[in-house]
């Protein structure tokens, strides 16, 4: 399943990952990190802060 | 995880070939439905469901007025119901009517219910003949296979397996072209059609109001199969019962649209009773069988009564990303994916198949699409429950409790919580990194500061 949502992502050309569900970016950022992908995965609270 | 479900489901994640199989096949299903529930294609969808909801609902919740009205009206028509607890009686009703006239073939349209209790490997167990006569169901009969979605049973087959059933079963040339495999099976079965002593079909809806058994289809074998053998015995769970004939203009709109797409399957028959004076089709004999089979366990659990409303559309299957990777024979029951999650382990028991509420990644995405809004999700949460209740009880997992106890200390002593994650080197694994590379703390510190302050600010403003 990760698999199939990082060659998605991948295939976007996106450098950063949002999503609001930290279990989803936490198996995200695992699976990216494994691929040697350089994208990064933020939580939307993140963003806000880092405004 | 049982040992079955690991060995199956890796079994089927190394395989490439079916991977693709599944992957474009519920793709498809899961394309088509969107198309036909779109705002612009049916405006009232949500209120269908709503509505669909609300009538499962009051038909479960008030099963037994449901079913003796049904009864009733059944008999009324020169039918006859009979009810079964289990697979055993089920099976014994129809060998017992099939020695009183002597049947030795039995012809079958596609129902997952007798699936539920292998009712083909019962009668053949005492010899009769029994084919299913859906294409795909008997694919997977010549193969001595189980379904691989409740839909789409042969799902998983593509053409070129196909090609090698049939030449196999048959002993004929490798035909690997869709059309002329169907016409294949279509000859093979019209002679058992016309041969047949007994027709057996499932029921999508049991009409109380009006004793009517209802089957969707696309073939015509299900029509077939109930018109053409003398005897015609429908076999249905007892939680297919619905109140008023018109409750079906709610159903039918949604049943094949979330199921393949389709506005309305290309057949559906509803039956009620025998062939009358003057009419020319029809059996001579009506037989609904009303299945309990651990139902009435369901119908004494409240909270997850719900599970009894599924309408068998398969939508949750071609929707979730669990199934669409591990594929149906990874499921350890007929049913499969989301909606086999939660009914596998009522049916079976909590401690029998504790692996099934945890495979899922609790997404939702069953729950969006389900026709008669079942919250998969909560059920298997609460499935998740008593399976580690159960656990508790025979004292498994004792690690895992303890580590988890542990893990309750330590969230709610954040220094020490600090600690651990700052020593471990675990820390972006547990926590998100921040988007400060200075320094985690000080990022997260600031955030909250600026939090603080502007909550402050904002209680100033308030008089």
């Amino acid at each position: 399943m990760a698999r199939t949502k990082i060659d998605a992502i991948a295939r976007t050309g996106a450098h950063t990952v949002v999503s609001l569900d930290p279990s989803c970016l936490m198996q995200i950022q695992g699976a990216i990190s494994r691929a040697g992908l350089n994208i990064r995965t933020m939580h939307l609270a993140e963003v806000l802060a880092s405004r | 995880m049982s040992g079955e479900f690991d060995h199956t489901t890796h079994a089927t994640l190394d395989d490439a070939r079916l991977q693709l199989a599944i992957y474009t096949s519920t793709g498809r299903l899961k394309d088509a439905r969107a198309n036909v529930v779109a705002a612009d294609a049916l405006p009232d969808y949500q209120e269908l469901r709503s509505q669909a909801n609300a009538v499962k609902q009051h038909a479960i919740d008030h099963l037994d007025y449901y079913l003796e009205q049904f009864e009733r009206s059944v008999e009324s028509h020169g039918g006859h119901v009979a009810y079964a607890s289990d697979a055993a009686e089920v099976a014994d009703f129809v060998l017992s009517l099939a020695k009183t006239c002597g049947a030795g073939l039995i012809v079958k349209s596609k129902s997952m219910t007798t699936e539920e209790i292998d009712l083909n490997e019962r009668l053949e167990h005492h010899g009769l003949e029994s084919v299913e006569t859906d294409f795909g169901e008997y694919i997977l009969q010549l193969a001595h296979e189980r379904p691989y979605h409740i839909v789409a049973p042969a799902l998983h087959k593509t053409r070129y397996d196909v090609a090698r059933i049939l030449e196999q079963a048959l002993q004929i040339p490798n035909e690997t072209v869709i059309e002329k495999q169907a016409a294949i099976a279509r000859r093979a079965l019209r002679e058992k059609f016309l041969a047949a002593d007994i027709g057996i079909s499932g029921a999508n809806f049991l009409v109380a109001d009006s004793g009517a058994v209802v089957v969707v289809e696309n073939e015509g074998n299900a029509r077939l199969s109930t018109s053409a053998p003398k005897i015609h015995i429908a076999i249905a769970g007892i939680e297919k019962v619905i109140p008023r004939a018109q409750d079906l203009a709610t159903f039918l709109k949604l049943l094949a649209r979330s199921a393949t797409g389709q506005p309305l399957s290309v057949y559906t028959s509803i039956l009620s009773g025998p062939r009358r004076k003057g009419e020319i089709d029809g059996p001579d004999e009506f037989h609904v069988v009303l299945l309990d089979n651990g139902r009435t366990k369901l119908l004494a659990d409240a909270p997850k009564r719900q599970s009894l409303y599924c309408i068998r559309c398969g939508a949750c299957l071609n929707t979730c990303p669990v199934y669409r990777k591990i594929g149906g024979h990874s499921y350890p029951w007929v049913y499969s994916g989301p909606i086999g999650a939660i009914l596998t382990p009522q049916f079976m028991g909590v401690a029998k198949e504790p692996a099934l509420p945890f495979a899922s990644s609790l997404c939702g995405a069953c729950a969006e699409v389900c026709p008669v809004k079942i919250d998969i999700p909560k059920v298997l949460l609460d499935l998740r429950q008593e399976v580690r209740a159960s656990e508790a009880a025979q004292n498994h997992n004792r690690l895992e409790r303890m580590a988890f106890r542990i893990f309750g200390w330590l969230v709610r002593h954040p220094r020490a919580y600090e600690m651990t994650a700052a020593d471990s080197g675990f820390d972006g694994r547990w926590r998100q990194r921040p988007l400060d590379r200075e320094g985690s703390r000080s990022a997260e510190c600031r955030a909250g500061a600026r939090l603080v302050e502007s909550a402050r600010s904002a209680a100033a403003v308030v008089p």
